[in-house]
């Protein structure tokens, strides 16, 4: 048994030879993780349902002020992704590639490594390497699926990466996983022009995560003469440690058809586009 | 493990173990408030390998352990909790004539050193295969796994004697 065990450690390590057999008892238990986050849901659900009517009431004229102002921020940038969509077929590069997006609730958490279980699995169309935002901004990538189930891995744990550029000047670089709600940038020379404050958009190098979804914001820069890198803290926008419900976004086969007319994009539509300068 | 002869009580306390295993942690918590959760899953393994060892087996065990692995994600490698399981099983039926003649604190005490070896054993095999840190928490789990093993063994006991036969 301690031969197989570690044949088999050999074996998953090295190929993906596995991937299909662990998809496939992840599907069996499965259910586990929903009767696991059983207890903080019938939480959560009585807490919605002792709320007096008239807290329910101004939420709610709360929320319609959010989606009013969103809408017209929405209707702003479908100009600017329409002129983009021009320019970009004046410089013959091709419009962006339109991505789907499934809303998915959190049913599980692990700290070591850093992660969520997702109640959306490869039934769902979920698929490894598919990224995963919320509101604000990237939240991490699926690294495991079940048929009812996915693991999403942070942004935040240290085995993660993702290539970044600065939005002011473009400066790419790459975002690693830092620990305690943070990422840091690695290998920033201390000449590099970042400073604080500066927001970080995916670079969509390497082809993992898409263009242009808000990473973060540049918390602080350590320049030490004596060494050659600069210590560059980020704090991630997407809210990690408290958003129940995120996004898993996929690169569908055709382009954006922002070039048609029409009204603006329905905000409510799955397949809006994702922010182009920035977090809400 | 035949369902007649309780093997139900077994079956049904192994499962309790596995959403008890994934329970949600908020994000927000301090890493080591994480590393209170007891190991249930070695503790309910030890306490029938010590109670009715020729009910559980090292192979049923380490089969059990192929679901835990898919149930706590891809940093756990296939087979890591079953030789996991499987040892604990082993200790726990190989010094069962012992074992059954101590106070419910030694018993502890012994699982206690269990899951402190089964828990460096998953880091070390983690750190290994996917790099993950070595976290000292561990002992924290084996403190847990101790107290629910001194709080719920002995009215376990009692419904093992009646069914488990």
């Amino acid at each position: 048994m301690a031969l197989v065990s570690c044949a088999l450690l050999a074996v998953e390590t090295g190929t993906p030879l596995l991937t299909p057999v662990r998809s496939m008892l992840a599907s069996v238990v499965a259910p586990l993780h929903f009767v696991a986050a059983l207890p903080e849901s019938t939480t959560l659900a009585a807490t919605e349902s002792l709320r007096s009517r008239a807290t329910l009431i101004s939420r709610n004229a709360e929320l319609e002020r959010e989606v009013l102002s969103m809408k017209g921020e929405v209707s702003r940038y479908d100009a600017i992704l329409r002129e983009n969509a021009r320019l970009r077929e004046l410089l013959e590069s091709g419009a962006r590639l339109q991505r789907d997006r499934l809303l998915a609730e959190l049913v599980g958490t692990s700290m070591a490594p850093i992660e969520i279980v997702i109640d959306k699995g490869s039934l769902s169309g979920v698929g490894i390497g598919q990224t995963v935002i919320d509101s604000a901004g990237l939240f991490g990538q699926v690294v495991a699926t079940s048929a009812l189930t996915s693991r999403v891995l942070l942004i935040t744990d240290p085995t993660h990466a993702v290539p970044v550029r600065v939005l002011r000047n473009g400066v790419t670089g790459i975002a690693a996983g830092a620990g305690r709600g943070l990422l840091s940038m690695k290998d920033v020379g201390i000449t590099v022009d970042i400073v604080e404050g500066d927001r970080l958009l995916t670079s969509g190098l390497g082809g993992r995560f898409p263009d242009g979804y808000p990473v973060g914001v540049v918390e602080s820069v350590d320049r030490d003469p004596t060494e050659p890198f600069a210590q560059v803290a980020v704090r991630p926008y997407a809210a990690l440690e408290t958003s129940r419900q995120v996004l898993v976004v996929s690169a569908a086969a055709q382009p954006t058809a922002l070039d048609e007319g029409g009204p603006p994009t329905d905000f409510n539509s799955p397949s809006a586009s994702p922010p182009q300068d920035g977090p809400p | 493990m035949n369902p007649a002869r309780g093997g139900w009580l077994i079956g049904l306390t192994l499962v309790a173990a596995m959403p008890l295993a994934i329970l949600n942690v908020p994000l927000v918590t301090p890493e080591w408030l994480f590393w209170l959760r007891p190991d249930w899953a070695v503790g309910v393994l030890f306490f029938w390998a010590v109670t009715a060892p020729r009910r559980v087996g090292v192979f049923s065990a380490w089969f059990a352990g192929l679901f835990f692995d898919v149930l706590l994600g891809p940093s756990y490698t296939l087979g890591l909790h079953g030789i996991c399981f499987a040892a604990t099983v082993f200790i726990g039926s190989h010094f069962h004539a012992w074992l059954q003649t101590t106070h419910v604190v030694q018993q502890a005490l012994v699982l206690g050193v269990v899951v402190l070896a089964v828990q460096a054993t998953k880091g070390v095999a983690r750190l290994l295969a996917s790099g993950i840190e070595f976290s000292v928490f561990i002992s924290m789990t084996a403190l847990t796994t101790m107290v629910a093993y001194l709080l719920l063994g002995p009215p376990l006991r009692r419904l093992a004697e009646r069914y488990v036969r």
